[in-house]
């Protein structure tokens, strides 16, 4: 209770930088192992966030949105894929002979009709291709409305004040430390987002499992990471009715296993 | 201001994709997300970064990078827990004082560590405006030595020795006129932290 009171006058100073080198390392310590000093510190943080929220908003130039578009896409292309550019500068400019090719009267009726033919037999085909690009919009529009039913699947998981919220961590792995988390919730499914996952070897693949308190822990479902080592998995439905005591990744064959059987790669407990 | 005004904004908080769901995208590496993520707090970041920087070009780059940070983080990022708006405007504010200060970018863990606990309907108030009003009239009835110290501690992230250095007052008085000023911003500030409380 005494270090409570030690630390707690110091931590909105912490909250806003103000704090010298070796007391900020002090009390960042205490705040690992205090829950109560932790939630006094995020509280002062929020009214730092405020403080910047106080700033009167200020335009940004329009090429800096620009460069970071530019620059996030660049990270994401992949190697030899590239826009085509809008303008083609090289491209030959018709010559004079074809600019007076309509001045020659014959020849001009008959290439029209020609080119009424040739227009028709495009357009039928076009017609087709018209149709089949409607359904392809019309795919594209039940795709976005699935998406956006799942995205407000997992706005009310996260709103839920009674989802349970589970950190997994791992106590083996070098750093950077695999990490997840967990939002369950029986009625509403479950959403796992983790970072820092190790690249898997041909023919493996990450299983998420929910282990309740007693009885056979019951898959999530199996997932692999980006480039980047981040991984999502959401499910709509819950793999248990129950919520479960512990959630664990392991690395299981291809496919998945029907239970546990590969190294661990992180847990969590609520 | 009249009542088509309200009817107008209340239609567009309907039809606004919530951050939450702007975030997930982002996860997914949705550039579009990230566009309109940018679209709706950019001049927020900016303003932030300008403020501590006074230099245009070097607030530019601040805020290119605290997207770019968005960009490289959301997965980690828990919009459960945390204000988008609040961690955008945090991390702005981190980035523009190590730059002014010549420091390299904190390192991932301290930054990913910034969880702001605030209301999960942050994003709404700002649209509204009402809540800068409110941290600006709170900010503007402390006390003029107060007020002048939390924002030289905030916008130009000096510590406290540094804070009695430049203000030529003792360090004691500092600590004191800080501690009193935070304060004095926590109680004018608790209705609207309060509702973070689970």
């Amino acid at each position: 209770m005494n270090e409570h009171l030690q630390f707690a006058e110091d931590l909105d100073l912490l909250a806003f930088g103000l704090l010298e080198p070796p007391e900020t390392a002090a009390l960042r310590a205490h705040l690992e192992l205090c829950a109560e000093c932790r939630a006094r510190f995020e509280e002062a943080q929020g009214i730092a966030a405020l403080i910047s929220l106080s700033t009167p908003a200020a335009q940004p130039p329009a090429h800096v949105r620009a460069a970071l578009l530019e620059r996030i896409s660049a990270e994401s292309a992949r190697p030899g894929h590239s826009a085509a550019p809008a303008h083609d500068a090289a491209a030959p400019r018709p010559s004079p002979k074809s600019q007076n090719f309509w001045t020659r009267p014959f020849l001009g009726w008959a290439v029209a009709a020609a080119a009424i033919l040739i227009g028709l037999a495009v357009t039928i085909p076009q017609n087709r291709r018209s149709q089949d690009e409607l359904a392809a919009l019309r795919s594209q529009v039940a795709a976005k409305q699935d998406e956006l039913d799942r995205t407000r699947a997992v706005l009310d998981l996260l709103r839920s004040t009674d989802a349970l919220r589970v950190h997994l961590v791992s106590s083996t792995a070098p750093w950077p430390w695999p990490e997840g988390k967990v939002y369950y919730q029986p009625k509403n499914g479950l959403l796992f987002v983790a970072s820092h996952l190790p690249p898997l070897d041909p023919g493996k693949a990450y299983q998420l499992w929910l282990v309740p308190e007693s009885g056979n822990p019951a898959s999530a479902g199996i997932f692999e990471p980006d480039a980047k080592g981040n991984a999502m998995l959401m499910s709509h439905k819950a793999p248990m009715p129950m919520k479960p005591r512990t959630f664990a990744v392991t690395i299981e064959p291809e496919g998945g296993a029907p239970g546990p059987t590969g190294p661990q790669v992180m847990v969590g407990e609520q | 201001m009249d009542r088509s005004d309200e009817a107008s904004r209340s239609q567009r908080a309907e039809t606004r994709v919530p951050d939450p769901a702007l975030v997930l995208r982002i996860v997914n590496r949705d550039e579009l997300a990230l566009a309109e993520v940018y679209d709706r707090y950019g001049s927020l970041v900016y303003a932030v970064a300008l403020r501590v920087l006074r230099d245009g070009p070097a607030a530019e780059e601040v805020l290119q990078d605290t997207f770019h940070r968005l960009w490289s983080i959301a997965a980690r990022f828990d919009p459960a827990r945390g204000s988008l708006p609040a961690w955008l405007a945090v991390t702005a504010r981190h980035r523009a004082i190590d730059y002014l200060r010549q420091r390299r970018p904190a390192g991932e863990s301290e930054a990913v560590a910034v969880e702001i606990h605030l209301p999960f309907d942050l994003e709404e108030q700002i649209s509204r405006n009402g809540l800068m009003d409110h941290v600006r009239g709170a900010l503007g009835r402390l006390p003029d030595a107060q007020r002048n110290l939390v924002e030289l501690a905030y916008f130009q992230g000096m510590t406290h020795t540094e804070l009695a250095r430049s203000t030529g007052e003792p360090l004691g008085t500092v600590k004191t006129r800080l501690r009193a000023a935070l304060a004095s911003l926590r109680k004018e500030l608790a209705e609207i932290l309060r509702p973070s409380k689970k």
